[in-house]
């Protein structure tokens, strides 16, 4: 039975077709409708699933679903690289995050990255994608998905020193 | 190995990318170069944090995600509703869609149900090329040699698809794949532009029609024709005029 093989292969993925739709939408009801439209979209396409990752099949069709719900493909040009000028020996951050109480300072931290840095790391960090695996997801060079992943971990870095520090200034 | 060369891998390391031979160089340093270790712990440092930001599905959302009122061929899911409540609504959806179809033939005659059943198609078609990019699933045999392609929808469609390769004219033939378009299956057929991809679906069709644009979606343009009992939809990032250009030397290529 087609139903059953589809709840089979996709409900296991659910949490990260959501936690996907969550970072993507910022929210928790846009994220919810997210899921229920593309779950629909998975189950009407069930048929043209080849076999291979279904995790990956189902999370391109909730990016896209995504994308399409908030009206705004990711930005190809996202300004000149600017590596260079960022300090990777600043303080460590493990240490301001155990003062900044962990999760929910980092949760913060990622919500401001741009969409196309906060993707990558979620496939990165969240789903433990390949490069490749992700260059595949967001359609883009294996080395853009680097350098958007470092670019992305260096404002991870900033955002969270700017607001244990605004926190230190508060106090 | 020097500093520059270690904070350009630094990220492929800690990510488990880099090869033996570089992995080792890299560890080579680190173990001497202080500042380089740092600039890796610092990457590291933010990993477990990021994962334990994970945003589980709530329990509700697992089980109303089973609730379709339908597929679209009918099928009843399973789970969610009980079996007669699911029946009620579908009968109440159903009820609904005549009311609604004999509304709109009276107002504006079955052209617009046309119009809107070319469109769902359009939409499938748009879908279909996305999701093989995205997934990375362009071809279910991937070859440039129309030899290869062609046998290989025997016996997997009730029809055989003309396969051609366009090299010469600048669109070589990346491969095939059966693809699902209004719930039957249809071949498609995978041509590379440059760097970008055109996805040629083909099934029997008896209207015989000239090369025409169908309204471009979401970014993506889609010609449609038909001749020789099978109908042809081309859809890709590529601009309208090229997208043409394929048609015409598609057609230009069968008829050789
Ligand atoms: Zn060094």
């Amino acid at each position: 039975m087609e139903t059953d093989l589809f709840e089979q292969t996709i409900l296991p993925h659910l949490d990260a077709a959501y936690n996907l739709a969550r970072w993507l939408a910022g929210n928790e009801h846009d994220a919810r409708d997210i899921v229920q439209e593309a779950a629909l979209r998975a189950f009407k396409f069930f048929g043209g699933f080849r076999g291979g990752d279904a995790r990956a099949w189902l999370l391109a069709i909730v990016r896209n679903t995504a994308f399409t719900k908030m009206r705004a493909q990711p930005a190809q040009d996202l300004g000149p690289d600017d590596l260079d000028k960022i300090e990777d020996t600043a303080p460590q951050p493990a240490q301001v995050l155990e003062r900044a109480g962990n999760i929910e300072a980092m949760r913060a931290a990622i919500a401001k990255l741009p969409v196309e840095f906060r993707e990558v790391i979620v496939f990165r960090e969240m789903e433990n994608f390949s490069y490749k695996e992700i260059a595949e997801l967001v359609n883009a060079p294996i080395g853009t998905v680097m350098s958007r992943l470092a670019r992305a971990r260096a404002q991870l870095r900033e955002i969270i020193l700017a607001d244990a520090n605004l926190r230190e200034t508060r106090s | 190995m020097n500093c520059e060369e270690v904070r350009e891998l630094v990220h492929a390391y800690a990510d488990g990318e880099l090869d033996v031979a570089r992995s080792v160089d890299f560890e080579r340093h680190i173990a001497n170069c202080e500042s380089c270790a740092a600039a890796l712990r610092n990457v590291r440092a933010l990993k477990p944090a990021i994962r334990g930001s994970y945003y589980a599905a709530p329990d509700d959302l697992r089980a109303s995600v089973l609730r379709f009122p339908s597929s679209p061929d009918g099928v009843r899911q399973s789970g969610g509703l009980p079996a007669a409540e699911r029946r009620a609504g579908s009968w109440l959806l159903t009820g609904l869609a005549i009311a609604a179809a004999l509304i709109l033939g009276f107002f504006v005659g079955d052209a617009f149900l046309r119009r809107s059943a070319n469109q769902n198609l359009l939409a499938e078609i748009t879908d279909a090329h996305v999701r093989s990019l995205a997934a990375n699933h362009l071809a279910d045999v991937a070859s440039s040699d129309q030899h290869t392609v062609r046998p290989w929808f025997e016996g997997k469609i009730d029809f055989a698809p003309p396969v051609e390769d366009l090299a010469t004219a600048g669109f070589p033939l990346v491969g095939g794949r059966l693809e699902y378009l209004r719930g039957r299956p249809v071949a498609a057929l995978v041509y590379q532009r440059r760097k970008h991809f055109v996805n040629l679906f083909i099934w029997p069709g008896d209207h015989v029609t000239e090369i025409r644009d169908e309204k471009p979606q979401r970014g993506y343009n889609i010609v449609h024709w038909a001749n020789d009992g099978m109908t042809y939809f081309a859809v890709s990032e590529i601009s309208a005029p090229e997208l043409r250009q394929f048609a015409r030397d598609f057609t230009t290529a069968l008829s050789h």
